[in-house]
């Protein structure tokens, strides 16, 4: 292996600290379940199971700020890279998402205002909790606030930011929400830190995650990499190639640098995967690749336990299956309420080394993904 | 793939190309894969002339990364939503078919995919007046329907005969006619030679499943990658070219006897969005002497705008679909 020669500034860009993403959305990923540097989770489910949407939503929380002005946004305020080679992604949910989270904050901000006078900078944001939440037991829809704020509170004091708490204090009092006009400016200044790459062939794939290097390098504060999705080019892979060994090559190369870009880079990589084959026994696909071994069947999730009735079931190659360090297996229910169908959704997310598992319910609506 | 040619790049002389190849280094994908370093060792060519090669080859092959705020800007002034006559379906669909999305229309035989496809054509092509390109693969395509639809929808003679002209219809009956067409369209936009292609909103797919299906099945894998093929010509017609795309498909039965979109499980992820046409209630026992329209259930089954299970009535009748 040779050395490798870089500047200071690539070294910090390499190795300099990316934030946890363990605020990235705690119910969904539970603290100690969440992706370190250098992790790949996969995120597998059949079509409209909501892997795009979710992978919208963590983008969003991404690049949003953990705080604007004086609000809690709680975003990672991290860059994204967003390889999109399934013409998939849009830019109007994103945008769509975004404004809600916005709006959603400035809503709790503006609810909080008026009962922030027993604040005493000093004391730790947890008991400022408690001793709000006492003060306020009485009402019921202040009482949600509180919650709410429950979570936000914590998080913070969590990151260590208890030098905040003073400041906030002080500008609680004047408190206005901001206008239409700023909050679209700010959202497109937030916007500048995604990067999308559109990927038309699997040949430009290949070619293109080389070529990241140079913006990874460049760009510090990319701390996670999106690709909706690695299946695209399953099929397409699969028929090019002039013999059996051959056959699948430019996989293997996406795959060798992805996991390179990973490792190098300190990167979190959330990569969504359709479930394109399945094992049942009626698919002769599957059959086929049952008899030829190709399928990995160590890697089969026992979901036993959760009931999946789509069990995840490997059909890529050994190159993918190796990256993979948490994966996450979605799941569209319809059913039918008094209103009319409904869906809820299901997402079981397993960490592959310890073999925790960790799975819960949401919906998804104009909002965005909710538990 | 590309091969390593002389004249990529200044550097790549014949000495240069030639001592490469030796080396098994054939296509810019070898190049660009393998370490900079190792290859300058193995064929002694100069280190800097290998990575200003690579420099090159990597600028020119791979996908530019755009800044989201930028990208969006362009969203925002590029999409548009074509409606598609029927009231309640543009409702489901938050304003009607998306440009630079692939709508899909799945239903049983007879269920009005086509009569959907044809009413949002004339009402795009009289309302929105913009142009459309209905590409017919199974015969379906019926200009004196068309002509009835839009004269419902116009108030003169002039305004139906004009409709009419923004109308194309192509037709092919294999996917590699198929591909071929599209690629042709894709080059008509491109050098702006054609005036119809230069306005085009909308391509019709009617349908989908006829060139498809028979290359489906069987020990292989081929009709898979052809399939992918497809999916991503139509998807980069669509996005590229900011066209609204809407694909028809069957049904097909399956676990459980419960009918589900034909083509499998890798057709099932391409459209962005689909809509499920059922016949319901009657079960289209409509006798036509009693009723002059047909009830269907349009309900939308994928979607990234709006929730998904959502459903509405509609009818066909001599106006197209309505309701």
């Amino acid at each position: 292996m040779a050395a490798i020669s870089e500047t200071g500034a690539q070294l910090f860009a390499r190795l300099g600290e990316k934030p946890s993403l363990a605020r990235l959305n705690p119910k969904l990923i539970p603290p100690g379940l969440e992706p370190r540097p250098g992790d790949v989770v996969e995120i597998y489910g059949n079509s409209g199971s909501g892997k795009t949407e979710l992978l919208l939503n963590l983008a969003a929380m991404c690049i949003l700020p953990e705080r604007w002005k004086t609000i809690d946004i709680g975003g990672l305020g991290t860059s994204v890279v967003f390889i999109d080679t399934d013409h998939q992604f849009s830019m109007l949910r994103l945008f769509a998402l975004l404004e809600r989270k916005v709006a959603e904050a400035i809503d709790n901000r503006t609810k909080r205002k008026g009962r922030i006078g027993d604040h005493d900078g000093g004391t730790s944001s947890t008991t400022h909790f408690n001793s709000e939440c006492a003060n306020q037991k009485d009402s019921d829809s202040n009482k949600e606030t509180c919650l709410q704020q429950n979570v936000n509170l914590n998080l913070h004091s969590a990151s260590c930011r208890t030098t905040e708490t003073a400041d906030r204090s002080i500008d609680e009092a004047k408190f206005s929400p901001p206008s239409e006009e700023e909050v679209e400016t700010f959202l497109k200044a937030c916007l500048k830190k995604l990067y999308m790459v559109k990927i038309a062939t699997s040949n430009q794939l290949v070619i293109t995650l080389h070529s990241l290097e140079s913006l990874l390098a460049s760009q510090c504060d990319i701390s996670v990499l999106m690709m909706d999705s690695v299946s695209a080019f399953y099929w397409v892979d699969r028929m090019k190639g002039d013999g059996a060994h051959r056959q699948g090559v430019n996989q293997k190369l996406a795959f060798g640098a992805l996991s390179r870009l990973v490792e190098d880079y300190h990167l979190v990589l959330f990569a969504s995967k359709a479930a394109l084959v399945t094992k049942q026994p009626q698919n002769e696909f599957s059959l086929r690749l049952d008899s030829t071994g190709e399928t990995d069947h160590s890697n089969r999730t026992s979901t036993t336990s959760v009931k999946l009735s789509t069990d995840h079931h490997e059909f890529m190659s050994q190159e993918w299956t190796k990256l993979v360090t948490h994966r996450m297996i979605l799941e569209r229910h319809d059913h039918m309420t008094s209103d009319g169908p409904n869906s809820s959704y299901l997402s079981v997310l397993k960490h592959k080394a310890s073999g925790n598992m960790y799975s819960c319910q949401f919906i998804i609506d104009q909002q965005g993904i909710r538990v | 793939m590309s091969l390593l040619q002389v004249g990529m790049c200044p550097s790549m002389t014949t000495e240069v190309l030639k001592s490469l190849n030796t080396c098994d280094v054939k296509t810019v994908i070898d190049f660009v894969t393998s370490d900079t370093e190792e290859l300058s060792r193995k064929c002694s060519l100069s280190y800097k002339v290998l990575s200003s090669i690579r420099r090159l080859l990597l600028a020119q092959y791979s996908a530019f990364p755009i800044n989201g705020s930028d990208l969006y800007d362009e969203v925002i002034s590029t999409v548009a939503y074509l409606s598609t006559g029927c009231d309640s379906i543009d409702k489901l669909l938050d304003g009607g078919v998306y440009t630079s999305e692939l709508t899909e229309i799945v239903g049983q035989a007879a269920v009005g995919k086509t009569q959907f496809c044809l009413t949002l054509a004339s009402c795009v092509a009289v309302s929105s007046e913009q142009n459309v390109l209905f590409i017919d693969t199974n015969g379906g395509f019926h200009a004196s329907r068309l002509h009835d639809i839009i004269a419902h929808k116009s108030t003169s003679e002039k305004i139906t005969s004009a409709a009419l002209q923004k109308v194309h219809c192509a037709t092919t009956f294999d996917l590699y006619g198929l591909l071929d067409l599209l690629e042709s369209i894709k080059a008509s936009i491109d050098s702006a030679s054609e005036a119809f292609y230069s306005s085009l909103k909308l391509v019709v797919l009617d349908s989908v499943t006829a060139v498809l299906a028979p290359l489906l099945g069987g020990k292989h894998s081929e009709g898979q990658g052809m399939m992918v093929h497809l999916a991503r010509s139509l998807k980069s017609l669509a996005a590229d070219y900011s066209i609204a795309v809407v694909i028809c498909n069957n049904m097909v039965r399956g676990e459980r006897g419960e009918p589900k979109p034909a083509l499998g499980r890798t057709w099932l992820t391409v459209p962005h969005t689909r809509i499920q046409l059922r016949a319901d209630g009657k079960d289209g026992n409509t006798s036509r002497n009693t009723e002059t329209s047909i009830n269907r259930t349009a309900c939308l089954v994928k979607s990234q705008r709006q929730a998904v299970n959502s459903s509405c009535c509609i009818a066909i009748g001599d106006q197209g679909v309505y309701g």
